[in-house]
């Protein structure tokens, strides 16, 4: 028997489709404070989402894709990057107005810092990967730093 | 860089939507290509050439510039 196939416009509908009644599953699990619900929602979201993408028969994303989502990371990171930091200088000026958006600032600071971390480390691997194939011990060391890094977010965050 | 893709592709009486199946990517692409406002990686490019039995060269006419 021929396995049915979903075509890529199909599949789209599909995903918009999934992420409205998953919205409105974890919105209201939220409000009756079901937590467990939204989880179990968005896990069963997921493996719908990974079911439904194998059965695409269409071509989803290809090279230019690949090359337009990396230009377009990079510029998004940019533009993070210094709007973030513009932002906290700006919010460290008005924390003498009220000392509430202080919080905004380093916020702001740790977020961008953080994107930054994951970039460089993301970059890294997949720039040494092409010429090293120790891949999961490239990744057990990105993680490893990533979780040190992160640990001593919240270190200097709960001072 | 020049680019005569469709020039082969509708010799050999192929769609871009044929051609995209193909060589695996989305007719977007083909199009993008047939402008020459795409530079393919070597291996969409061979794959190309191949399908449509010609060779890359003669695919895609790169301008002297230096």
């Amino acid at each position: 028997m021929e396995k049915k196939t979903l075509s890529s416009k199909q599949f789209r509908t599909a995903k918009v489709v999934t992420a409205v009644i998953l919205a409105l599953a974890v919105s209201q699990a939220v409000v009756f404070k079901e937590y467990l619900v939204a989880a179990a929602a968005v896990a069963l979201a997921f493996v719908a989402m990974v079911f439904l993408k194998g059965r695409v028969g269409d071509v989803l994303a290809d090279e230019r894709d690949y090359e337009v989502g990396g230009r377009s990371a990079l510029l998004a990171m940019q533009i993070f990057g210094q709007a973030g930091v513009l932002g906290m200088f700006l919010f460290l000026a008005l924390a003498e107005r009220n000392p509430a958006w202080e919080a905004v600032a380093y916020t702001l600071a740790y977020a961008v810092m953080l994107l930054m971390i994951l970039y460089v480390l993301i970059f890294r691997f997949y720039n040494r990967v092409k010429f090293f194939e120790k891949k999961v011990l490239y990744l057990i060391f990105i993680l490893m730093l990533f979780s040190a890094a992160f640990l001593a977010c919240l270190k200097i965050w709960s001072l | 860089m020049e680019s005569r893709v469709r020039e082969f592709r509708e010799k050999s009486g192929m769609t871009q939507e044929e051609l995209a199946r193909a060589v695996g990517v989305r007719r977007e692409t083909i199009v993008f290509l047939e402008q020459g406002k795409y530079n393919p990686s070597l291996r969409l490019a061979w794959s190309i050439a191949r399908i449509l039995d010609t060779n890359m060269e003669k695919l895609f006419v790169f301008q002297k510039k230096y």
